[in-house]
């Protein structure tokens, strides 16, 4: 691997960042929302102590990989031969449909506030095909992709932010009471489902990120720092539109901003703020890409590092990227033909296989590898 | 070097690709010929949906425009309503009120409140208005003058509603959160008359209808939505209890009598009310204890009208005996509809969360067997005499 081809953790912690606001503007607040109510606010705190838990199996797990491996390598490793090119596929498969779902439900977004004449596909197509380029190139370039695009989103988070917990109806979000805390705990799921796909996900990445004693503090530090904004967020929505219509409304993160006037003067400013989620969208497809891609041509026994390929030479099994890129727009052509449906894969579907990724199929992994001393 | 004059390359044939009429980009439209809706109302015909689309004047003085189509859905109405204005592009992402005629709120606002939901032109912050006594079609089409449209006209009581009279316009936001919270909403309502019919079928000018609606639009009415239908209205003479029941009293006038039976107009300029819910032993709400307090000046009174503590003493009582009237009426009308249209269950849930979480059902069914009592304390601040 080129040495230039490495990248720090706090370019990775960006990209998860990133790969993060995706779900987590489809999940929070909506969808907590419908199950807590105006507790649901608090449904991400409520996920901090199941995401520290996870946190300390992957950064056990993580803590067994040798210099250049990533969670790819070490499922390898860890259950050898068949089983382990086996969980590869499974791996791969589960990405490019997750991905196939991200193209789906970030078009559905694009058609639901700002274009409501369009065609789903026509997003889903053109996204496809940027995240085919994003997952040409090497990781790297994603990652500092995220390290500049984030100051920006941060900015559009923090003045939306700013101007909507202005005009927050305490009544809205107070009072509690010890009858919301079952609500609030099943409310915390879908914050759960957002938080743990950057966090295994990132792992996928690790095998081009020296390792460092500080690594653990970095992570911790990032996500009580995500959890934070994204308690913010909920909020500031619920806050300002109520439990009742956040769970009336598909995208009631957008639905504030198109309701937020700024100085008096300035006013509809949702549809900038529903492209900049281009950026997130790319990138989480692209990684989601790239990782499925990379699963696969190691299943396959190929080498799956980038060693300075151009973006388009398709050799070194490379071919297989356009091939997954394809099966990706495929996947998000024939997910989800109406917004029912739609719903269907987001409220039960993704959660449920999302969950059983994280919870199941990556403590396997584990629990067989050390059970075969393998790792 | 390669890289950045292709980079340059692409960017300018982008640039070029996505500017000007007739690009890639088709939805671009010169923001000349968008013809700016401000106001969107909403009526029922047989089979469908009126929509009435209204625009605000332009500078060179020429007559609001205003455009009408029917559908089976709003969506459809206002599609219909764009194919029939062929010489106008209409724009309807700024759109600043809803006013829903009477006849369409008695049927029923849930397909408006969908509407507004959905639809990535409307916002859940527009204030909503139910004509009583007319269609909005009917509103929109005749008030105003050469100069004035019905927008202008409802932009102005929507300001004198907010600052001037402390009342509170209900945007579609409140009004669909009220709905599922409590199964009932308040929004306001604009009581039309038309001049023409007022000065004997002598419609003298189109200024004069709009003076006449203007001055009702801004007597701060209610109409009450119960299950997402219109069931009554709340008129000048008790909206005040709303207001203090809402807590959103603001700067009103009230008239009363004095102890010759003159009659004293009193500014008020402050007030509000506090909810003590009253529980059983067994968890069940007996009643609600309502305290409200007013303060007042004295605007308008016969001579020596504050010249004896007695006299004042006596407008202090007359002052309280008449909001203890309107909190009595509303709250009877609440008791009546068994509808929570005044939000007192969120109050009761704030002042007492767990107990009113234990009783776990709306207060609107509860409100007939409740025990209502109403103390108010009144004062008048200063009498702007000259001592």
């Amino acid at each position: 691997m080129p040495a230039n081809d490495r990248y720090p953790l706090r370019q990775l912690l960006s990209l998860c960042t990133l790969l993060l606001l995706v779900p987590a503007l489809r999940l929070i607040p909506a969808a907590s929302a419908s199950t807590a109510g105006r507790a649901a606010w608090l449904s991400v705190l409520v996920a901090l102590p199941l995401c520290l838990l996870y946190l300390r199996f992957l950064s056990r797990f993580m803590s067994l990989r040798r210099e250049g491996e990533g969670l790819a390598e070490l499922t390898l490793r860890g259950l050898g031969g068949r089983l382990g090119k086996g969980m590869l596929f499974l791996l791969s498969a589960w990405l490019l449909l997750y991905g196939g779902f991200i193209l789906r439900s970030g078009a559905d977004r694009y058609v639901v506030t700002i274009f409501p004449h369009s065609q789903p596909a026509v997003f889903s197509v053109t996204l496809g095909l940027l995240a085919l380029l994003g997952a040409l190139g090497p990781a790297r370039t994603l990652l500092r992709t995220a390290r500049m695009v984030l100051p920006l989103l941060a900015l559009v988070f923090l003045v939306v932010l700013f101007f909507s917990l202005l005009s927050v109806d305490r009544t809205n979000l107070l009072p509690l009471t010890i009858y919301d805390a079952g609500p609030l705990a099943r409310g915390a799921l879908p914050a759960l489902d957002a938080l743990v796909l950057p966090l295994y996900g990132a792992c996928f990445l690790l095998n081009e990120v020296p390792r460092g004693q500080e690594a653990p503090r970095l992570v911790l530090a990032w996500l009580l720092r995500t959890i934070l904004l994204l308690t913010l967020l909920s909020a500031a929505v619920i806050g300002c539109l109520g439990a009742e219509l956040c769970e009336r409304l598909s995208q009631p993160f957008f639905a504030l901003v198109r309701n937020l006037i700024f100085f008096r003067s300035l006013e509809r400013a949702e549809a900038l703020v529903v492209t900049f989620w281009v950026f997130p969208d790319f990138l989480l497809c692209s990684f989601l890409l790239y990782t499925a891609q990379y699963c696969l041509r190691l299943a396959l026994g190929m080498a799956p590092e980038h060693r300075g390929e151009r973006r388009w030479d398709l050799h070194r099994g490379r071919w297989i990227i356009p091939l997954c890129a394809l099966t990706l727009i495929l996947l998000s052509l024939l997910l989800a033909p109406d917004g029912a449906s739609l719903h269907l894969w987001s409220s039960r579907l993704i959660p449920l296989l999302n969950f059983s990724v994280a919870f199941v199929l990556i403590p396997s992994i584990y629990i067989v590898a050390r059970q075969k001393k393998t790792l | 070097m390669k890289k950045t004059i292709s980079l340059l390359v692409i960017s300018l044939t982008v640039a070029a690709l996505l500017s000007g009429c007739g690009s890639l980009y088709s939805n671009y439209r010169e923001i000349e010929q968008l013809c700016v809706m401000q106001t969107l109302g909403l009526d029922r015909v047989p089979g469908g949906i009126a929509v009435t689309l209204s625009a605000a004047a332009d500078k060179s003085g020429s007559t609001p425009l205003c455009f009408s189509g029917t559908g089976e859905s709003v969506s459809a109405a206002i599609e219909s309503a764009r194919l029939h204005a062929v010489e106008e592009d209409l724009f309807t992402g700024h759109l600043k009120h809803i006013l829903v005629g009477e006849a369409a709120a008695r049927q029923g606002i849930d397909s408006f409140l969908s509407y507004i939901c959905r639809s990535p032109d409307a916002r859940l912050d527009m204030p909503l208005f139910i004509l009583q006594g007319a269609d909005a079609r009917e509103v929109l089409t005749a008030v105003g003058n050469g100069e004035k449209g019905a927008s202008e006209v409802l932009q102005a009581a929507h300001t004198k509603l907010n600052s001037q009279l402390g009342g509170h316009v209900f945007t579609a936001a409140e009004v669909l959160r009220s709905c599922a919270r409590n199964g009932s909403a308040l929004i306001c309502a604009l009581p039309y008359t038309n001049a023409a019919e007022l000065s004997g079928g002598d419609a003298a000018a189109g200024a004069q209808q709009a003076t006449a609606y203007k001055s009702a639009a801004a007597e701060g009415a209610y109409a009450v939505i119960k299950d997402g239908k219109l069931c009554e209205f709340i008129g000048r003479e008790t909206s005040l209890g709303v207001s203090f029941l809402t807590n959103t009293v603001g700067i009103r006038s009230l008239v009363i009598r004095d102890r010759f039976g003159s009659p004293v107009t009193l500014e008020i300029n402050r007030g509000g009310t506090r909810l003590y819910p009253l529980w059983n032993p067994d968890g069940t709400l007996r009643g609600l204890e309502i305290y409200a307090t007013v303060s007042a000046s004295l605007l308008e009174a016969g001579s020596h009208a504050l010249s004896s503590v007695e006299s004042a003493d006596y407008l202090t009582g007359q002052l309280e005996a008449a909001i203890s009237e309107q909190l009595g009426a509303v709250l009877w009308l609440s008791r009546q509809l068994e509808a929570d249209f005044l939000g007192l269950g969120d109050r009761i849930e704030q002042a007492s969360p767990l107990e009113y979480r234990r009783l776990g059902q709306p207060l609107g069914p509860l409100l007939p067997s409740l025990e209502l009592s109403i103390a108010v304390q009144g004062e008048l601040s200063h009498s702007h005499d000259m001592e």
